[in-house]
């Protein structure tokens, strides 16, 4: 288990972090929401170990270091790059592969098994600007896996992906957790992770609410994470949030 | 027959075609890294600057080599000082690299010394070749391959997205500082025969023409080493007997290439659409 305790991180003398405790369990998924500025990016990168938390401890509960697969938001410089599907999977395992040029012939056996099991092996030899953004992040995940992580970390899976490939993204999410991973990402979809995910975490600086969406998202909460108001209502079981009909507009 | 037996009457084009061919070699090696990087421009301003140690080297009785390595070192500390102070990266580059140069062009035109022949340096020598510079280059090139034979895996990992690898453990920052050595030895070596002015030319032209043929970055990286090597013999060849400066000879040859291959791609792209 990875436990927070009162993080804070600074910029200098902008805190974009303060207060931050909470926990993540073995084999859980958890959306982390919040608006732009509201430090998600920069609690990923912590949890990367890119960014030194200013104040504050993070406690593993394993006494091993925590492995960690990291699937970046979409970006259209990494596809332009002249690399095939492969050889970016591939590279998940560049830290620990030998010191040669080459991959071992077992790594690509194990890069193919991911792939199949991403549903683009066919994809493999090609470009990674001949994919489509669904086949892409599909491919970021598959590069991910390769580094044999036991802590995968989403940055917007779902932004810029049409909504039948979020589906499937969202499927594919829920599969790895079956198969034991923990599972954290961040998106502005709050709909989205409302209707799907079983915890989410609601940031603005700080942690404004965590839990199963049902009992987290509020009307209250919605407020103190967006600074605006809106209702939420409840469909077929579920919280979903809509502009405000009494006052709607932001505060 | 002559054309191609001709030149080696005389010592010096072996000795140049040795140094020649090894640095072709090695910035076709490095140069897909610098083209995927988007990291031409450094490799222009990292060999303008030189100029201005090799001229204060000079002057001053050390090593040319000597003076080229610290005036590299010292330009990519510099434009990391001033870009760390919120000046955008080019800014950073283009006021460095053009201030070194000066400073080198100023040495140049006040000195009398005859090894500051600014033509040399701008454009290449390769009667200027001696064995030292066979020693050194070859030395260089052996180092840089096992730099590179151990690390090209990391390097490629950190060139492709430098946050990812750092989280799938590759040491992203110790990467970065390799890449930068290998690409500052590469314009150090490579200034008795290319010149301060053409380097950028031989590690971007054989990467680029590659890319535009090949799929896979290590059949890129491949076809990058075969190119810059060839275009270093042929320009060689060519410098020899055009009485052409070597370095000019060279991006000519690899510039041709480039050309037809970038037609050649148009044509046919054309043709299957």
């Amino acid at each position: 288990m990875i436990t927070l305790h009162d993080i804070g991180f600074s910029y200098g003398n902008n805190h974009v972090l303060h207060d931050i405790t909470t926990d993540f369990h073995p084999g859980e998924i958890v959306g982390i929401i919040g608006p732009s500025g509201a430090g998600k990016t920069t609690l990923l990168r912590i949890l990367l170990g890119e960014l030194t938390p200013t104040q504050g401890r993070i406690n593993n509960s394993s006494s091993a270091n925590i492995a960690v697969g990291y699937v970046p938001q979409l970006d259209s410089g990494e596809r332009t790059f002249p690399l095939t599907v492969e050889e970016m999977v591939l590279l998940g395992a560049a830290a620990f592969s030998r010191k040669k040029p080459w991959f071992d012939q077992s790594e690509k056996r194990e890069a193919s098994r991911i792939l199949e099991r991403l549903g683009i092996l066919q994809l493999r030899n090609n470009r990674l600007s001949e994919l489509s953004g669904g086949q892409f992040q599909r491919a970021l995940i598959a590069r991910a896996l390769m580094s044999r992580p036991s802590l995968l970390l989403l940055d917007e899976p779902t932004s810029g992906i049409d909504l039948h490939t979020r589906q499937q993204v969202l499927d594919l999410v829920h599969e790895l957790q079956t198969d034991g991973f923990t599972i954290i990402l961040t998106t502005h979809d709050l709909n989205w992770v409302a209707a799907q995910l079983p915890r989410i975490l609601c940031l603005n600086g700080t942690v404004t609410g965590d839990g199963a969406p049902s009992e987290v998202l509020t009307s209250q909460v919605v407020r103190e994470t967006y600074g605006a108001n809106m209702d939420v209502i409840f469909h077929q079981g579920r919280p979903v949030v809509v502009d405000s009909v009494n006052n709607g507009g932001n505060q | 027959m002559s054309y191609f037996t001709d030149p080696f009457q005389y010592d010096f084009f072996s000795r140049a075609l040795i140094v020649s061919v090894l640095i072709g070699a090695l910035a076709g090696a490095i140069g897909p890294f610098v083209l995927v990087r988007r990291m031409a421009y450094i490799g222009q301003g990292m060999s303008q600057s030189i100029l201005g140690g090799v001229a204060l080297g000079v002057v001053w009785g050390l090593d040319l080599y000597f003076g080229a390595a610290v005036a590299a070192g010292l330009s990519a500390a510099l434009i990391y000082f001033v870009r760390n102070r919120g000046v955008p990266v080019d800014t950073a580059i283009g006021i460095v690299a053009s201030t070194l140069f000066a400073i080198g062009v100023a040495v140049v035109s006040s000195s009398r010394d005859r090894r500051l022949n600014s033509a040399n340096l701008l454009f290449g020598n390769v009667l200027g070749v001696d064995t030292e510079d066979i020693i050194l280059v070859a030395l260089v090139t052996v180092i840089a391959a096992i730099v590179l034979f151990r690390n090209y895996k990391t390097l490629l990992a950190v060139t492709h997205n430098s946050a990812v690898a750092a989280a799938h453990g590759v040491r992203a920052r110790l990467m970065e500082v390799i890449f930068s050595a290998l690409l500052a030895m590469v314009v150090v070596t490579a200034l008795r025969v290319l010149g301060v002015l053409l380097v950028a030319a031989t590690l971007l032209i054989p990467a680029a023409t590659a890319t535009m043929t090949f799929r896979t970055f290590r059949n890129i990286t491949i076809a990058s080493i075969c190119l810059g090597t060839s275009f270093a013999i042929i320009g060689l060849f060519l410098s020899f007997h055009r009485n052409i400066a070597s370095g000019p000879a060279i991006v000519l040859v690899g510039a041709t290439v480039f050309a037809m291959n970038m037609l050649t791609s148009t044509t046919s792209q054309r043709n299957r659409a």
